[in-house]
């Protein structure tokens, strides 16, 4: 439905994504997930028409999105990482703007108003203005702004970032209806894990404008299915013993993690045993010891050997 | 593009800090420059009387004796031309010239001195002795009686020089030579063909009052500072919708309205539209307003609020350009430290030379000259001209100067505006 091939932009001497190849499936829900300035934006300000690629192309049904934007821009909802609203309107009175912008009018218009108000739950408040709503409620209303055309393809840009656990669970829950009752086809960014792992049915990672691994969220955690990830947490933290468990022959990454470590290491020696043992050698005492399944956080680890957050 | 140019007013309607920068500073600063510094401007605007030069290329009795000749050339009968030859004496336009320029209204402005020969007026005229020459040239009252009299078509012009084309002496020589032949070919026409000869030298008579009201109608320090604040004014609308664009591009608002599919082009004529109906609004309300509480404009005639209103869209259009050409550099270079240029320091700079503050011409008549040359000050002079009773066609060179400096703004937004790099 949409793909991308060899998708390439530089600014000046800087590659900020590097040949970028991936597609969606109509009705799938896809992840892509990196850190901060892994090149997620960029992508899709290219993939949405809006960035002009160095090289590289997009498609929409097979026709070329870049010289052809109409199409696709007329199937297309973009939800901004920013909140793009005028905040000084109601939620209201964006909503009327951008609906007209977006060609619907009279009743229809209305209808489309008041169905997808209650759809983010603003329905009380559609007549406040933006800038006096909390930080959730602006999300909401970002993302609802974008449905009023009833897009089949949803792009959407870090739409959790900065809100509290109610606001983002009621976003994630939205999102998942959207997908599955609407069939929706929707590309996730973000660099929280969770959220992807809950939505996507498939997942693009990407790192320094390259996307370094994709699949499903089983198929990516099976690179990690000969290892397996130790949490170890200790009274006080030791150089010395973090030294000793990174030299251990099976340890591939030792990471530390508030309190303690995050051990990542090839499954089937008696791993746990020497850990113990290199704790007594350094005088450190272990508090909890936690054999973990392997996450995408790890994967990610594993192969950049960052954590997604730094 | 309709949903755009109401969004740009809903949006500015809700700022109060756009509303007190575009109507309730200029209203405040009307008022207390119009009352604080009445006096200021009245002795500062009023013009020392300059001193002009008039040549009589021929004598009355000259003139008399050629249409004589020519009465007798076209076979007049001596009755009859003793009778036009009557006339000729109560209506000499040559003494009316004087009467004009010697009346009580046009000497505060003007000095009269009478001079043998063209050339030796223009010599004076080169060493700065005098600021204008009129010559009466030979021909002159005998063509106008042609006129008037014989109902013949015939050409009477005063000859003009002046120092300085564009200085407001010349202004008032140039209104009032042109409007004393043209009114005095018109009226006086009218006044034989409806009302006899009798009437004639009442007509004429009165004409020096005409003249002297028509030429230079006083400006209240309230007239002028209102059109200046309302011109400096209009010019912060531009930068303050330029601005509005570059956080609507910064806060991916822009991305959104092209992704919905808003061509972009028509995204930046918005912005021209916007620009040019707040302009219009803000003007109206500041004029509307000062009229209200100040009576500023008050008991004028309709054709003066329809040249003021022709004024005003002009205005509007050419702040409508630079909003647009702001906007299309914000875009462009992904700042708005150009916007903010224009906000802090060039609207202050086209506000002083186009007399915003102060007329300019007493520090310089080449700063007034500069200051026609920016587009507050072109339309502040057109505006105060049309006050002062100058008809729409008089001041129109500067108005058509505006309106080309918004068409080659407009050209230039366009041309800059990034159709495709929209990152």
């Amino acid at each position: 439905m949409l793909e991308t091939k060899a998708l390439t932009k530089k600014f000046k001497s800087y590659e900020a994504v590097s040949n970028v190849s991936l597609y969606l499936e109509e009705g799938e829900s896809v992840g892509l997930l990196g850190p901060n300035g892994a090149g997620k934006s960029t992508t899709i300000s290219m993939m949405s028409t809006l960035l002009p690629p160095t090289s590289g192309e997009v498609r929409y049904n097979g026709v070329d999105a870049l010289n052809k934007p109409q199409e696709l821009r007329r199937v297309l909802g973009v939800v901004p990482q920013e909140i793009a609203l005028y905040e000084e309107l109601t939620a209201y009175e964006n909503m009327k703007f951008f609906g007209r912008i977006y060609g619907l009018k009279g009743q229809k218009l209305e209808q489309r108003i008041k169905e997808v108000l209650e759809l983010i739950g603003l329905t009380e408040r559609s007549k406040d203005r933006v800038e006096t709503y909390s930080g959730g409620m602006k999300r909401r209303i970002n993302i609802g702004v974008t449905l009023l055309h009833e897009p089949r393809v949803l792009i959407m840009d870090e739409p959790t970032v900065g809100i509290d656990p109610q606001s983002r669970n009621y976003i994630l829950e939205m999102i998942r209806r959207l997908n599955r009752e609407k069939d929706m086809t929707i590309l996730y960014t973000s660099h929280y894990m969770e959220e992807v792992e809950k939505l996507c049915d498939r997942i693009y990672i990407m790192d320094h404008g390259e996307i370094i691994a994709s699949g499903t969220n089983q198929e990516l955690k099976n690179i990690l299915a000969n290892d397996e990830t130790i949490r170890i947490d200790v009274e006080t933290l030791s150089k010395d013993f973090a030294d000793r468990l990174s030299s251990h022959d099976v340890v591939q990454k030792v990471t530390q993690e508030g309190t303690g470590y995050k051990v990542i290491a090839t499954k089937g020696d008696d791993l746990l045993g020497d850990v113990f043992e290199l704790a007594k050698r350094s005088h450190t005492k272990i508090t909890s010891v936690v054999v973990q399944t392997p996450t995408l956080e790890d994967v990610f680890l594993h192969l950049t050997g960052r954590t997604l957050r730094d | 593009m309709l949903h755009l140019i109401k969004k740009d007013f809903q949006l500015l309607s809700r700022s109060r800090s756009d509303l007190m920068q575009l109507l309730l500073m200029p209203f405040l600063l009307i008022a207390i420059l119009g009352f604080a510094l009445g006096d200021l401007l009245s002795t500062g605007f009023s013009i020392e009387p300059f001193p002009v030069a008039v040549v009589e290329e021929q004598n009355e009795d000259e003139a008399e004796e050629a249409f004589e000749n020519h009465l007798m050339a076209i076979g007049m009968g001596e009755a009859e031309r003793a009778q036009l030859l009557a006339v000729t004496d109560e209506l000499d336009p040559r003494d009316e010239l004087f009467n004009v320029l010697e009346s009580d209204e046009v000497s505060e402005w003007v000095t009269v001195s009478e001079m043998s020969s063209r050339t030796s007026a223009e010599e004076a005229l080169e060493e700065g002795e005098v600021e204008g020459v009129i010559v009466i040239p030979e021909g002159f009252s005998e063509n106008l009686w042609k006129t008037v009299l014989l109902n013949e078509q015939t050409v009477s012009e005063l000859d003009l020089a002046l120092v300085d084309f564009q200085s407001v002496p010349a202004d008032i020589l140039r209104s009032i030579t042109r409007s004393f032949v043209d009114r005095f070919n018109l009226e006086l026409s009218i006044a034989l063909a409806l009302e006899g000869e009798e009437e004639t030298a009442a007509a004429a008579n009165d004409y020096g009052e005409i003249v002297s009201l028509n030429a230079v109608e006083p400006i209240t320090s309230f007239q002028y500072y209102t059109v200046g604040m309302g011109m400096m004014f209009a010019l912060y609308t531009a930068p303050a919708l330029a601005s509005r664009a570059f956080k609507e591009k910064e806060q991916h608002v822009f991305g959104r309205l092209i992704v919905s599919g808003t061509r972009p082009i028509n995204y930046l004529l918005s912005k021209l539209v916007s620009g040019m109906w707040i302009t219009f609004v803000q003007v109206a309300i500041l004029f509307g307003l000062s009229t209200l509480v100040f009576g500023t404009f008050s008991g004028r005639e309709l054709s003066f609020w329809l040249d003021a209103g022709l004024a005003t869209l002009i205005l509007s259009f050419v702040v409508g350009a630079i909003t647009s050409l702001l906007t299309s550099i914000a875009l462009y270079s992904n700042s708005d430290a150009t916007a903010s240029t224009f906000d802090g320091l060039i609207v202050t700079l086209f506000a002083f030379l186009g007399g915003s503050f102060t007329p300019v011409e007493q520090f310089s008549e080449s700063l007034k000259t500069l200051g026609n040359w920016t587009p507050n000050g072109a339309m502040m002079t057109s505006y105060l001209q049309l006050l002062q009773g100058f008809s729409l066609s008089e001041v129109s060179s500067l108005m058509v100067r505006v309106v080309i400096m918004a068409v080659v703004l407009a050209a230039m937004s366009i041309v800059i505006f990034p159709k495709r790099r929209l990152d």
